[in-house]
């Protein structure tokens, strides 16, 4: 599903090079859900970027479902991760101008998908949100927000769902909560998942683990396995 | 392409703009401003020219006119007269009306006419009948104004010179009534025949005789033109064909015309920096919605549409209010300026080009947003893995220049296209000085203030703040708007003070014209009781002429042509009137009072003894003209060429409104000639209705012009001129603090957060708000202190290069235009930031993405 090699990202700052990630190989089979753990400033959600197709490696390669990132426009990304990678963010990021049923029914329209606000809705009800459809994300609680963000990370039954840290902006109550709805979610559409946190609680509902050092590279913890 | 279906994209777009439709409203003010602006100067030109180009033809009466101030029978009878054209005599000239009683006295101007004027064009009459049937068995008819000036009526009597006349109608509609700007007095129309009983036309006095020619069916109006020029420039006869007709006013009407375009590009220009930093300001609030909106799989063609449709949605009503707004402007412009326009004209509001405006609005607020939305291109959805910045923030310099290539380019091009490309060169140039000066000032200021290390707090972060990137062009564009309200401010109060001011000691209560000779003594005798001194009574012999040679050359279109390609070369624009107008003549044994000798010499007594014969010419005539002091110079002065060689120059100081000739000759030259007198006399204004009946009732032929009060009337006229030119320079300010207004809004966040952490630290709400009011303070001063240097510029080289006055500083205005520049920074940039500051810290400090 996820093959990363060889990977390489820096960046130019103050006319000196500044390298975040080097030499990363990553292997994730179809279906499975892994973490990446790391101290902050190690370079994990450059990672993530990169996997979501949002930066360009500055070095190796980047394949994700068989699709190859090299040599790809932004928009050609832009299109793929409309149909095959969801997304889940620390802050949520709805787009605040429009209603809980809007923001999940976005990818759906953006894929040029028919009844649109009918499947949203049928998500938001899985999420436990149907009676929030009409809210905008300012009259939401946090928890809620996430669980608009997850609906419609997961609305078009994408393959890959990519976490940033999802629960760093919640209490402890929600985010346990919001945990469960996700690993829910992935279990049902036996979708991949990979997870960025600082949580060692959820190493045991892992797969795989990953650590990412400061130095960039990426190791995989063994007995990380369910 | 877009991959989002177009109703999902405009509600998208809508919500987006009443998401952030505190700063969508700085970029719709500043649309609405170029819209309503660029609409109403467009109509208010058009619809002058219009008015103009339409009547050519009527404005003439005839398709050609010839005019001289000499009877030219002879001439018409050899050179005009031909199978097929219709001809037809008229005379005009100034008189004294009076009531039978002599109660009432008014100086009109006369026109004799046939009974088949106007060849072309028609003259309307208030009861419906037709001009010749009024103007038979001693009828005239006459302006609406003269029976309300007069306290007359329709069959009243009414006298002109030795004639009795029944004024049988007023005119409703007169064909050339639409250009006659400066009229002396109203209108009065009365039958030719009837002329000779006035007794007004004798030896020498002032009177323009015309003939109107219709040519024959299928001969060419261009070729006869050219054909009679010539000679009738020989003759010292003025030809005048449609698209000449009235060139003063056509040259008057298109220049204004221009200026106002001028003036309304500059509106645009500073309007672009609004409109541009406004839409970047938008895009840059809402980089986290096109980040997310990539990271869900839209791609740059659906965030440029989104971001596109956005710009239209708010574009379409403010461009239709402008428009709107922009077609009512000329009635405004029109009432404002009631007394250079008559009355008669009517504007009619042309929807199309109110499409027009709403089109060009729509193109140039896509035009000025471009840059910033193809920035959206350049906003990474990384941006919202790892909170770094991910692009969308917007040039200045690319926002200066697409501005300025939409405005200077295509205001040259007009320019040009109206045949005022040096007007249009001067503006650009004048701008891009006045942005040199703007742009230096600015940044040596910052870079100063750079330099400064306050010890408090306040100081520090104010100064920050101003530094900050975006604050030049704020300070740029301000200081540009200051300056032109300053320059326009400046030139006015120098007008004011030099010329307007001055006026009840340097012009003369009246001009008596058309006196005769033998009328001067008793003429004298009349005034002296009233004059205020001595001096203030001067008697000067004048005689009408037309320039026909230079050095025994014929004044040909071809020497027309070669001396004013020189003179073009030399000085850039046209001497073409200096050719072929009608001089005013005049003798004198001693240089003219005012008058500076700048080559030559003036004539000596024994030269005078001797019957010396020479001209002396006013120096920039001479330049014009291509001669210098030993040339000889032709003029026909009522059909007699009369040579004299150039003995002197003089510079003649014509703002000081005094009595001033370009040609005068030595006295034996005119000693034989026909000549009437023209007396200046100076009177306190009280006494001025008992010296006008005085003279006017003694001498019916003579014509009394109240030049004080004409001035008087002009001044009122440039005074209202200068409230038009001083409204449009208050759109340009407007536009300037939009452009302030705009980045005020940019800094919002920043300014948030820094009094959210300052006050989390202790500091006080006062505090902060000095914060604001000392980069307010500083910003407005450096703007202000800018824009003052370049108005000075700008009014000196107006005041000293164009006017040839003297320039004031007035330093206690200077002093409080900044002081005004600075207040009205601080209040704009108070009024938005002001609530950024009361907001509560830890809102400011917790505020999250949705």
């Amino acid at each position: 599903m996820i093959t990363i090699k060889d990977v390489e990202y820096s960046l130019i700052h103050d006319s000196q090079t500044l390298t975040i990630l080097k030499g990363v190989n990553l292997q994730v089979s179809a279906g499975q859900v892994v973490s990446l753990v790391g101290p902050s400033g190690s370079g994990k959600s450059t990672l993530l970027a990169l996997i979501a197709g949002v930066e360009a490696a500055t070095g190796g390669m980047v394949r994700v479902n068989g699709y190859d990132f090299n040599g790809r426009s932004a928009d050609d990304l832009a299109r793929f991760r409309r149909r095959n990678i969801g997304i889940v963010f620390q802050d949520f990021h709805l787009v605040s101008t429009l209603t809980a049923l809007e923001n999940v029914a976005l990818p759906l329209t953006l894929a040029g998908t028919k009844n649109a606000s009918q499947q949203a809705e049928e998500m938001l009800e899985r999420v436990g949100l149907s009676h929030r459809l009409s809210h905008r994300p300012r009259e939401l609680s946090g928890g809620e927000k996430q669980r608009v963000a997850i609906a419609r990370a997961f609305v078009t039954r994408p393959g890959l769902i990519l976490a940033d840290e999802p629960t760093g902006n919640l209490d402890q109550d929600t985010s346990q909560r919001i945990m469960d709805l996700l690993f829910d979610m992935v279990q049902r559409w036996k979708t991949t998942f990979f997870l960025v946190t600082h949580d060692n609680e959820l190493v045991g509902r892992m797969d795989r683990q990953f650590r990412l050092s400061q130095g960039g590279v990426v190791q995989e913890i063994e007995g990380g396995d369910r | 392409m877009s991959s989002l279906p177009w109703r999902v994209t405009l509600s998208l777009a809508w919500q987006g703009v009443w998401a952030d439709r505190a700063n969508i409203l700085f970029f719709v003010s500043a649309l609405f401003l170029v819209v309503a602006t660029l609409t109403g100067v467009v109509a208010t030109a058009s619809f002058l020219q219009k008015t103009v180009d339409l009547e050519a033809r009527a404005l003439l009466g005839a398709d050609l006119r010839l005019q001289a101030s000499y009877p030219f029978e002879a001439f018409i009878e050899s050179q005009v007269v031909a199978p097929g054209r219709r001809i037809d005599r008229g005379v005009e000239f100034s008189a004294m009306a009076r009531t039978p009683d002599t109660q009432e006295t008014l100086l009109v101007e006369v026109r004799g006419v046939s009974a088949h004027y106007p060849l072309r064009g028609t003259v309307a009459l208030s009861l419906g009948g037709t001009l010749a049937a009024a103007l038979a068995d001693g009828g005239i008819v006459v302006e609406k104004n003269l029976l309300l000036r007069m306290g007359l009526q329709r069959g009243d009597k009414l006298l002109l010179g030795k004639g009795i006349f029944t004024i049988r109608d007023t005119l409703e509609k007169e064909s050339d009534q639409v250009t006659r700007f400066f009229s002396l007095g109203p209108r009065v129309m009365i039958g030719l025949p009837e002329v000779a009983g006035t007794q007004l036309i004798q030896k020498g006095s002032r009177v323009k005789q015309i003939a109107w020619v219709n040519l024959a069916e299928g001969e060419a109006l261009a070729g006869v033109a050219e054909q009679l020029k010539e000679r009738a420039q020989t003759a010292g006869i003025r030809l005048l064909t449609p698209s000449e007709s009235q060139s003063s006013v056509r040259r008057f009407m298109r220049r204004f015309g221009v200026f106002l375009g001028l003036t309304g590009l500059l509106t645009l220009l500073l309007s672009g920096l609004g409109m541009g930093g406004a839409m970047g300001v938008h895009i840059q609030e809402n980089r986290d919605k096109i980040a997310t909106l990539k990271c869900l799989g839209a791609d740059s063609g659906s965030i440029m549409a989104l971001y596109g449709w956005q710009t239209v949605i708010i574009t379409l009503p403010a461009a239709f209010l402008g428009a709107l707004v922009g077609l009512i402007l000329p009635w405004g412009l029109l009432s404002l300026l009631a007394g250079l326009f008559p009355p008669s004209l009517t504007y009619t509001p042309s929807p199309l080009l109110g499409l027009v405006g709403v089109g060009a609005g729509l193109f140039f607020a896509l035009i000025f947003s471009l840059g910033p939305l193809l920035q959206t291109r350049k906003i990474s959805p990384a941006l919202l893995f790892s909170r770094r910045e991910g692009g969308g923030t917007f040039s200045d310099k690319a926002l200066w220049l697409t501005v300025a290539a939409v405005t200077l380019i295509p205001a040259l091009w007009v320019a040009r296209l109206m045949g005022e490309g040096r007007l249009g060169w001067m503006f650009v140039g004048a701008l891009l000085l006045s942005l040199l000066i703007v742009w230096t000032f600015s940044l040596l200021s910052m870079a100063l203030l750079k330099r400064l290390q306050p010890a408090q707090v306040a100081g520090q972060l104010a100064l920050a703040g101003l530094c900050r990137s975006g604050g030049g062009t704020v300070l740029v564009s301000l200081g540009l708007g200051l300056g032109l309200v300053f320059t326009l401010f400046f030139l006015s109060r120098n007008l004011d003070n030099q010329i307007l001011n001055r006026l009840p000691d340097k012009v003369p209560s009246f001009f008596f014209i058309d006196i005769q000779p033998h009328q001067v003594e008793p003429f004298k005798k009349v005034v002296s009781p009233f004059a205020t001194e001595d001096q203030s009574v001067r008697l000067t012999p004048v005689i009408r002429g037309r320039l026909t040679a230079l050095n025994g050359q014929k004044m040909t279109q071809h020497l027309m042509n070669k001396v004013e390609e020189e003179g073009a070369s030399n000085h850039g624009h046209s001497h073409r009137w200096m050719f072929t107008r009608e001089y005013v003549l005049t003798a004198s044994a001693t240089l003219p009072p005012g008058n500076q000798l700048v080559e030559g010499r003036w004539w000596q007594e024994n030269e005078l003894e001797a019957g010396l014969q020479g001209i002396s010419m006013e120096s920039e005539l001479a330049r014009g003209l291509g001669v210098k002091v030993g040339d000889t110079v032709t003029f026909d002065i009522q059909g007699i060429p009369i040579t004299a060689p150039l003995i002197n120059l003089r510079a003649v100081r014509w703002r000081d409104m005094g009595l001033n000739f370009f040609v005068v000759f030595s006295p034996a030259v005119l000693s034989g000639a026909p000549l009437t007198y023209l007396a200046t006399v100076a009177t306190p204004p009280e006494a001025e209705e008992a010296l006008f009946s005085a003279v006017t009732e003694q001498f019916t032929n003579i014509s009394a012009i109240a030049s004080r009060k004409v001035m008087l009337s002009i001044s009122q006229l440039l005074l209202q001129l200068a409230q038009v030119v001083r409204i449009l320079g208050g759109v340009a300010v407007v536009s300037g603090l939009l452009v302030l207004a705009v980045h005020v809004a940019a800094s919002r966040r920043r300014r948030a957060k820094e009094s959210a952490v300052c006050r989390l630290q202790g500091a006080t709400r006062g505090e902060m708000l000095q914060v604001v009011l000392i980069e307010f303070a500083l910003m407005g001063l450096i703007a202000s202190v800018a824009g003052l240097l370049v108005s000075h510029l700008l009014s000196a080289v107006v005041v000293v290069g164009v006017m040839d006055d003297q320039w004031q500083g007035l330093p206690l205005w200077s002093f409080l235009a900044v002081t005004a520049g600075v207040g009205l920074v601080v209040m704009t940039g108070l009024a938005g930031a002001y609530r950024e500051l009361g907001r509560p810290v830890m809102a400011v400090l917790l505020e999250r993405e949705s």
